[in-house]
């Protein structure tokens, strides 16, 4: 009789996009460079995260928010876009949603706009380049 | 130029450009330009703003942008589409950001504008009376010139 | 000036009288080695010298393009004369620095790498060679002559032939009879005296190897620093030419202003202080061109802040080399090199590494990467610091930066050159106080 052979699970690490109920998390990109929004969704994608929504500016990402809103768990904001720009973005979804979770993405560190958008409820930012190792980390921070 | 400008758009340059495309990324010599300039191909445009007026060209040859574009992507983009555009657009921010940052931190307000691309052949850029410095960046995968021009406003 | 030239004259002859060899020179050629074989090339055609290494490459140019090259901002091409002689060339190019002459060709400039650059030697045109047969492998065409010099033997290149400046004449492929003469500019010179012919040879090796350049504003220097020339090398028994790089130092070594490259001592602040009258505006501002590590920038500041402790003053200085002006807005001096004025004005603060600034001083000038050939929007200006700038751009150049600094200038403001350099041009009149040379712009 053959018995099945139980082999360990090597690869403990359990995808970081996924929640305790193996339900991964739900991530709005909003961010007006196409290359911006394809690297952020790669790097979550490929750690369990769910896209669920895109906007080009800050704008169209108030009203995907609402949209989404409450199956939402993290945003990524783009503090330099046309129409709205992020930090205005930001002020109106935390009207909407004071226990929104929204990290901003800069090319600028130290400004005093990444400080405006501290002090209006962003939970965290990262500074470009980003890197897959950056934004988990900063990702995970933010989530706990 | 005013001479504390210089530094930073160097060191903002060769270290996002080692950063992004982590291949050897050397400096050429610095010049100065004052004529109009023949654009090589894909040229980005970051404006400036705050203390100064003026603005920062990333200018390249279309294979240097494809293979730089494909670098960052981690594929292999074979056409200048909107992907290709958005990446060196994205880079030509970075880049100019980064520089902004330290004038910013040696005590220059500078702002930046939304980015620009431009592509096509034969294509010049003519400046009323401002002078460029030209910052020449060798990469593996070609040559790509900054060149800054900026303004003191009065 | 006829009276200078007599004496000059009367001097050489008298000297030629003394000496063995009846030999005049009057053709001057820069000379270099490639595949060791000597050659010479006409003065007049020499721009200046060169190093550099990893030229552009262009394609579809001939094999012989090594590339292009940027020369201060000018895209210039580069020949490797090697490859275009057909001999065996050094693949290493892009890893070292290659000599290079650069010429002056009609209207173009061109880039010619050879293996090593020599140095000037005077001829007398009579004794070249035409072509011999000796030398057929290269072509024909590209040989003006050849001359023996010192035992040695220089091949005389026309490089307008061998940059296909020239029509080609089938008659050239012939080897020429021995009777051929060089060519026809250099007969022309010998209906000129044998003293403009010198001062013509000094001035050409100048401004190839100095980049100085003898006109109106310093000519009357020139001619007594060769008077005073002459009279130095014949007790070190060597002729009055440069010969190179470094003869052209000595020989330049008189020019530089007082106080050049250093802060301008107490007695010359007494002088600038009689020059300043207060003209009652509330700002003041001055511009230093090509002002190198900033010497005369923070000079002027520094007296002007003494001057008029209430005006508001601004100085704009620049430098088209990148590694002077860079170092400007830090500067450091040794203790040494601090006159008392700017001690005692507390002007200066000791830092570990030296003396510097203090920045109620820097911040009154704005150093900035620049060519003054760009133009350079600059407010009404009521002092310009040029000292020892003009001379060292051509004669045309000079001409229009002087226009350009007369356009500048307020009415009545003052322009302060070198200590050996002197406008003759209408609107400008001469201010005396010590040794500083200043004018003063007269508006009409």
């Amino acid at each position: 009789m053959k018995t099945k052979m139980d082999f360990p699970n090597i690869n403990k690490r359990k995808p970081e996009g996924l929640k305790e109920n193996g339900k991964p998390f739900r991530v709005l990109i909003v961010d007006d460079s196409m290359f911006v929004t394809k690297q952020i969704g790669q790097i979550l994608t490929s750690e369990g995260f769910d896209v669920a929504g895109t906007a080009s500016n800050g704008e169209a990402g108030l009203e995907k928010y609402k949209e989404l809103y409450p199956k939402v768990d993290l945003v990524t904001m783009d503090i330099t876009m046309p129409v709205m720009d992020g930090v205005t973005s930001l002020e109106k979804i935390m009207e909407f949603d004071k226990n929104a979770n929204i990290i901003m993405i800069s090319a600028l560190g130290k400004q005093d706009l990444v400080k405006k958008s501290l002090l209006l409820g962003a939970k965290n930012y990262i500074v470009k380049p980003l890197d897959r190792k950056k934004v988990l980390e900063r990702v995970m921070m933010t989530l706990k | 130029m005013r001479v504390e400008y210089i530094n930073p758009f160097v060191e903002a340059a060769f270290n996002i450009l080692t950063e992004v495309l982590k291949t050897e990324v050397k400096r050429g010599e610095l010049y100065l330009k004052s004529s109009s300039m023949p654009v090589l191909g894909v040229t980005a445009i970051v404006g400036l703003a705050g203390d100064v007026e003026g603005r920062v060209l990333f200018d390249m040859a279309e294979t240097t942008a494809l293979t730089v574009a494909s670098a960052m992507n981690g594929e292999k983009i074979e056409k200048n589409d909107e992907l290709c555009k958005a990446t060196i657009t994205e880079l030509a921010n970075m880049i100019t950001a980064q520089a902004v940052t330290k004038l910013h931190e040696i005590g220059f307000q500078f702002d930046l504008t939304p980015p620009a691309i431009f592509t096509g052949k034969n294509m010049e850029i003519t400046d009323v009376a401002i002078e460029a410095l030209i910052v020449p960046i060798e990469t593996t995968f070609g040559k790509i010139e900054i060149n800054v021009a900026i303004r003191e406003k009065k | 000036m006829s009276s200078v030239d007599n004496e000059l004259e009367n001097t050489i002859q008298e000297q030629e009288q003394q000496e063995q060899q009846k030999a005049r020179i009057d053709f001057k050629m820069v000379t270099f080695s490639l595949a060791n074989r000597d050659y010479g090339i006409d003065i007049m055609k020499v721009k200046e010298i060169s190093k550099a290494r990893n030229f552009t490459i262009v394609p579809n140019t001939p094999p012989y393009v090594e590339g292009v090259h940027n020369l201060r901002g000018e895209i210039i091409s580069i020949i490797n004369l090697r490859k275009m002689f057909h001999l065996t060339f050094n693949e290493k190019l892009k890893e070292e620095d290659v000599d290079i002459l650069i010429l002056r060709l009609e209207d173009n400039i061109i880039g010619m790498i050879v293996d090593s650059v020599d140095n000037v030697v005077g001829i007398d045109s009579s004794t070249i060679q035409p072509r011999h047969p000796l030398f057929a492998d290269i072509n024909m065409k590209y040989i003006n002559g050849v001359v023996e010099v010192n035992k040695k033997l220089y091949v005389i290149l026309d490089v307008e032939r061998v940059f296909g400046m020239e029509e080609e004449s089938l008659e050239d492929e012939v080897i020429a009879p021995k009777t051929a003469p060089p060519a026809a500019a250099i007969k022309k010179k010998q209906a000129i005296s044998g003293a403009e012919l010198e001062f013509d040879f000094i001035k050409e090796t100048l401004s190839t190897f100095k980049q100085f350049h003898i006109s109106d504003l310093n000519r009357d220097w020139a001619y007594a620093r060769l008077q005073e020339w002459r009279k130095i090398r014949k007790t070190q028994n060597k002729g009055v030419q440069l010969e190179n790089i470094e003869d052209a130092d000595d020989f330049l070594e008189e020019f530089y202003s007082t106080y050049c490259n250093m802060l301008w001592g107490d007695d010359y602040k007494k002088h600038v202080d009689g020059l300043l009258k207060d003209s009652g505006k509330s700002a003041l501002n001055i511009w230093s061109p090509n002002c190198g590590k900033g010497y005369d920038a923070y000079s002027i500041a520094c007296i002007l802040r003494l001057k008029f402790p209430k005006q508001r003053i601004k100085v704009w200085a620049s430098d088209q080399e990148l590694l002077n002006i860079s170092a400007a807005p830090n500067l450091l001096l040794p203790l040494q090199r601090v006159p008392k004025y700017f001690i005692e004005a507390k002007f200066v603060q000791e830092t570990e590494a030296g003396y510097q600034f203090v920045k109620s001083i820097k911040d009154i000038i704005l150093f900035e990467y620049h060519d003054i050939l760009h133009s350079t929007p600059l407010p009404e200006l009521d002092i310009i610091l040029a000292r020892d700038v003009l001379s060292f751009y051509s004669q045309a150049l000079q001409e229009k930066l002087l226009d350009q600094f007369k356009e500048k200038i307020a009415d009545k403001g003052i322009l302060i050159i070198g200590t050996h350099e002197r406008i003759k041009k209408s609107g400008f009149t001469e201010l005396k106080s010590g040794n500083i040379i200043a004018y003063r712009n007269e508006k009409d």
